[in-house]
């Protein structure tokens, strides 16, 4: 590829084509190579860039840990809590508008074509198999009467499965960030 | 807009070799497709990166950073013959220590003096497994050496793995050229956004560890104790109660298994599903006393997890995901028995 369509894709990609490289539209869209190299400039970029505006979710999070990291410190002698181990995204509703958002977001899937056969749906209690895409779904609907448990019970069920989850993770798969990173550093607020 | 000749002067924060990178890009671009070569190189770094991690002994001191928190840690990794002794120790913040070793897991943490011990499991998981994960990664992910730089001192290569789509996260990871170890990695959107980041800023790589490095710090003797043993009957992917309807492309249940916890009677599934790279479990119990875990989003750094209670049964599906998965994930539960 010579060197003058090279520089003129960057500048297509930057956004400052000039008039007359305008024929470098026609030969992106005819010629395979340059779609190829047109795709790996894009790689790159996208790879290496990290300015990409936030998604709504990140911003909620944010607020709410600001939110949460406001609240003055209490000076009482500390009980003896389990560790807030993990985060709740604060109470139900907003968690559901986060879901929400984060569903609207979502691509449409498929309903897989493999089934099983259909049982009980354990997360509505209609005989529907397959719960719709971006469609948020109202666990008020779909929850029997449950008492919520003591936040110590909570605690200590989430982490059960956080301690499973770690070492699984660090048992199989491709190991990455060190295992337990997360437990060792988080820190209850 | 001032153009940008160069791509790569677009990264932040600019710690890379230029002239090396720039021979890099030109080298994609050549008529040899060395752009598959990168490809090709990047997951043969990934294999050895794992292989590293668990095979060398190292001791290093790393910043563990998410949002604007920042913690340090030290890391104390040993390997012989046995398998593998691991230590990591908070150096900021409250006082915690994990042991992992052959015989199970020991978390303590000074901040609610507590201990929890998760005894090991019976079965083992091999390590063949990364190579075959590699190859069934490949289709989900883009794999790309990107550039060169310099961590703790060391000169690394930069692989970039992007997810294809909104269900998985990507990362970025900086692999020690010398012992192929991870050097720093970060956790990232497939929108760009950094989620995490691990860094190391010392790290010794040696023949062997000293015991007393082993040794725990945080001692326990008036902490609250939770001890976990799993009486697991790993019964194989295809005997679950449960099935998870809805999965992301590529993933599927790579283990399945039913844990009895000694102090409580119920048996809890356990499935784990695996796109080969990004792992997930569900987990379903039956609670006792109609009680159960608030459902809804929660978060630990970079992983989420999602809880639903439905007839008597909590799910929960935790994992190194975005939200969207492991929502998705959990609504999609179905018992196939009555």
């Amino acid at each position: 590829m010579s060197d003058n369509i090279r520089e003129s894709t960057s500048a297509l990609m930057d956004g400052e084509l000039s008039a007359e490289d305008e024929d470098l539209l026609d030969k992106l869209l005819s010629d395979d190579e340059l779609k190829q190299k047109w795709q790996h400039y894009h790689l790159i970029r996208d790879s290496l860039q990290g300015h990409l505006p936030e998604t709504v979710t990140m911003d909620l999070h944010a607020k709410i840990h600001d939110v949460i990291s406001s609240e003055p410190t209490v000076l009482a002698p500390r009980k003896k809590q389990a560790i807030p181990f993990l985060k709740p995204v604060t109470g139900f509703a907003i968690a559901a508008s986060v879901t929400a958002a984060v569903l609207l977001g979502v691509q449409n899937y498929q309903s897989t074509p493999n089934q099983e056969t259909t049982g009980n749906t354990i997360a509505q209690q209609q005989t529907a198999t397959v719960v719709p895409p971006a469609q948020f779904v109202s666990f008020g609907d779909a929850q029997p009467q449950v008492n919520a448990e003591t936040s110590e019970q909570a605690e200590a069920r989430m982490n059960r499965y956080m301690m499973n989850y770690n070492e699984i993770r660090a048992n199989s798969g491709v190991r990455g960030m060190p295992p337990y990173v997360r437990m060792i550093g988080y820190e209850a607020k | 807009m001032k153009r940008n000749k160069n791509p790569i002067l677009l990264f932040k924060p600019t710690a890379l070799r230029l002239s090396t990178t720039v021979a890099f890009l030109l080298a994609l671009f050549s008529p040899y497709s060395f752009a598959e070569d990168g490809i090709q190189q990047a997951r043969e770094l990934i294999n050895q990166m794992s292989a590293a991690g668990r095979e060398l002994n190292y001791v290093g001191i790393f910043i563990y950073r998410r949002g604007n928190h920042m913690d340090t840690m030290r890391l104390i990794h040993k390997s012989n013959g046995e398998g593998e002794v691991e230590r990591l120790v908070s150096l900021s913040g409250h006082a915690r220590e994990v042991i992992r070793d052959k015989n199970g897991v020991t978390c303590t943490f000074s901040d609610n003096q507590s201990v929890i011990i998760e005894k090991a499991r019976p079965r083992k998981y091999l390590s063949g497994q990364i190579l075959e994960s590699i190859e069934k990664i490949v289709p989900y992910y883009n794999f790309i050496v990107v550039a060169e730089d310099r961590v703790a001192g060391r000169d690394t290569w930069v692989v970039n793995v992007m997810p294809k789509d909104h269900y998985r996260y990507g990362y970025q990871l900086w692999i020690d050229k010398a012992s192929r170890l991870l050097l720093k990695s970060e956790l990232k959107t497939l929108t760009g956004n950094t989620i995490e980041q691990v860094m190391y800023t010392q790290i010794n790589i040696t023949d062997s560890i000293a015991d007393e490095l082993l040794e725990p710090e945080l001692v326990g003797d008036n902490f609250s104790r939770s001890e976990y043993s799993y009486d697991n009957t790993n019964t194989g992917v295809t005997d679950s109660k449960w099935s998870v309807k809805w999965l992301p492309e590529g993933f599927s249940m790579s283990e399945h298994e039913t844990q009895t916890i000694s102090s409580n009677k119920m048996p809890m599934d356990h499935m784990i599903y695996s796109d080969g790279l990004a792992m997930v479990s569900v987990f379903i119990e039956k609670l006792e006393a109609k009680s159960g875990t608030e459902p809804g989003l929660s978060r630990m750094g970079g992983v989420n997890a999602f809880a639903t209670i439905a007839n008597g049964y909590q799910v929960t599906v935790v994992g190194e995901v975005p939200q969207a998965t492991v929502q998705q994930m959990a609504l999609s539960v179905i018992s196939r028995s009555n």
